[in-house]
C-alpha cells in the first residue's frame, strides 16, 4: 500500500494505491492517523482510483476513521472505487454507513464546498 | 465423518410465518405456470430442479445443534432448540440396544445453545448418561442448566431429571481422545467466552466455530484461528452480521460477519466453509443472497483460490 496527502482548504485528500489486507492494514491505519486528530479540521477524502484490493481488515480502519471523525463533527466520504473495490464495499454493506461519491470531485464538493482539488 | 444440522439459528428459534409462506407458494404458483405437471415424476422435477432453495425448502429455524454422525455413541455440538428434533428421531430409530451414552461439546452456555434440553427425552430416561463437555468450569455448566429447569423458567426441575448428567471440563489448546475422536477447543472472543472445536477422526477434520467476534483484524487477531482452522475439511462458522453491521450497531454483541468468515477459511486452506448462527431477522431470500454474495466475496479476495462456501439450514448433512 502506498498513500500521497494533499491538504486543501477545507479537506484532506488522501490518496490510496495498492492493496489493503490484514498485513497491511496497520500501514493504511498509521496513513489516517495523523488526519484523525482533535486539532484536525475538514473533511477527510480518500481517492481510491489505484486501490486494487481490500480485505476486511482496511474496512475496519476505515468504520474506525469515520467513528473518529463523526466524534469531532467531521466527515469521511471515500472516492473513486473501482468496480472490484466496490463490489467488496456493498458486500459488506459499507455501502449503507460510508459516504461513497463516484469521483473525488464530487466528494470534494458535496463534503466541503469550499475545496476544491487543486 | 458425518455433520447433521438439527439447528442453525442464532440467538433465538424463528419459524416461517403465513406471509412467507404464501409468498413461496405465489413463486412457485408464477414458475409453474404454462408447465405440464401432471405426473408425480413431474412435480417432484418442478420442485426440485426448478424452484430455487429458498423457494422449495428454506434454512430452517431452530437454534445451534449439530451431530457428528460418526463415533460409537452419538456425538453432538451445542443444545439449541435443534437438539429436540434430534431427541425425537433418537427415540424413534431405538432398536433392541438403545443409545444410552450421549457426548454433548457445548461452546458456550448462552440460552439459545441450551434450550433444547428440557425437550431431549434421552434426559429423562433413568440409564442414560449425558456427558456434557466445555471449556467451561463444570460448575458453571450445570448452574446454567439447572437454572434453566428450576421455578419459575420450566415446571420440570433439574433434580427430576432420570438420567445422569455429567459435565466434564476439557482444557483448551491440548488434544482430548473422546468417542473416537482427537478433539481440540480454542477460547473465542464472546461474551462470557466461548470455545471453538476441532474434531479429527480418520484424516478428516471439522472445525466449529459459533459466537465469536473477530474484532482483531491484523496478524496477532486472526493468527491463532488461522492455525486452528488451518486444512480443515469444514469449518462451521458464526457469520451472523454483515461486517459493517458487526463493527457499528452491533459492535460487541459478540457475532462475526460472513466476509471474516471466508477470509479465514481462505487463509487457513480450508475446503468448505459453512455459514452457520444465522441473524433470526433474515429470511430465506436474504439468508440466500447472502450466500450468492460471499461467493463473490471469495472470488474477489481468494484471487484463485478455491474454496467451497455453503450456508447451513436445518437438517443438513454434509459428508466429509
Amino acid at each position: 500500500m502506498d498513500y500521497s496527502v494533499q491538504q486543501l482548504p477545507d479537506a484532506t485528500l488522501i490518496d490510496i494505491k495498492g492493496r489493503i489486507d490484514h498485513k497491511s492494514a496497520k500501514d493504511f491505519e498509521e496513513a489516517l492517523k495523523s488526519h484523525l486528530g482533535e486539532d484536525q479540521t475538514g473533511a477527510l477524502v480518500l481517492d481510491l482510483e489505484e486501490l486494487e484490493y481490500m480485505t476486511s481488515a482496511g474496512l475496519r480502519v476505515l468504520m474506525i476513521a469515520a467513528k473518529t471523525l463523526a466524534g469531532q463533527q467531521r466527515k469521511l466520504a471515500v472516492a473513486a472505487l473501482q468496480p472490484l473495490i466496490a463490489e467488496i464495499f456493498k458486500i459488506s454493506r459499507f455501502d449503507l454507513v460510508l459516504k461513497i461519491y463516484p469521483t473525488v470531485e464530487e466528494a470534494l464538493q458535496a463534503l466541503s464546498p469550499g475545496a476544491e482539488e487543486g | 465423518m458425518q455433520v447433521r444440522f438439527w439447528g442453525t439459528r442464532g440467538s433465538i428459534p424463528v419459524a416461517a410465518g403465513g406471509r412467507a409462506i404464501r409468498e413461496k407458494i405465489r413463486r412457485a404458483l408464477v414458475q409453474a405456470a404454462g408447465r405440464s405437471l401432471e405426473t408425480d415424476a413431474q412435480i417432484d422435477s418442478f420442485i426440485d430442479d426448478v424452484l430455487e432453495f429458498p423457494v422449495r425448502h428454506g434454512y430452517g429455524g431452530d437454534t445451534s445443534c449439530i451431530q457428528i454422525e460418526s463415533g460409537k455413541e452419538p456425538t453432538l455440538l451445542d443444545m439449541g432448540s435443534g437438539l429436540r428434533r434430534f431427541g425425537q428421531q433418537i427415540m424413534g430409530a431405538e432398536a433392541a440396544e438403545p443409545v444410552r451414552l450421549f457426548h454433548i461439546f457445548m461452546s458456550h452456555l448462552h440460552w439459545d445453545h441450551i434450550m433444547g434440553f428440557p425437550f431431549f427425552p434421552p434426559a429423562y430416561i433413568p440409564g442414560n448418561t449425558i456427558r456434557i463437555y466445555g471449556g467451561h468450569e463444570p460448575s458453571v455448566m450445570e448452574e446454567a442448566f439447572e437454572r434453566q429447569q428450576s421455578n419459575p423458567c420450566f415446571p420440570v426441575y433439574w433434580d427430576q431429571l432420570g438420567a445422569d448428567i455429567e459435565f466434564v471440563h476439557l482444557a483448551p489448546d491440548r488434544w482430548h481422545a473422546i468417542n473416537g475422536f482427537r478433539v481440540k477447543l480454542m477460547v473465542q472472543p464472546h461474551h462470557g467466552g466461548s470455545y471453538g472445536y476441532r474434531f479429527e477422526r480418520d484424516g478428516k477434520t471439522l472445525v466449529y466455530s459459533t459466537d465469536a467476534e473477530h474484532k482483531q483484524q491484523d496478524d496477532s487477531g486472526i493468527g491463532p484461528f488461522v492455525d486452528f482452522f488451518r486444512n480443515a475439511d469444514l469449518v462451521v462458522f458464526d457469520a451472523m452480521y454483515s461486517l459493517a453491521e458487526m463493527i457499528t450497531v452491533k459492535e460487541d454483541w459478540g457475532h462475526s460477519s460472513n466476509v471474516i468468515g471466508a477470509e479465514l477459511c481462505l487463509l487457513a486452506g480450508v475446503k468448505h466453509y459453512c455459514m452457520f448462527h444465522h441473524e433470526p431477522s433474515y429470511d430465506d431470500e436474504m439468508l440466500h443472497t447472502i450466500l450468492q454474495e460471499t461467493r463473490r466475496y471469495a472470488e474477489i479476495v481468494g484471487e484463485g483460490k478455491h474454496l467451497k462456501i455453503t450456508t447451513a439450514y436445518d437438517d443438513m448433512v454434509i459428508d466429509l
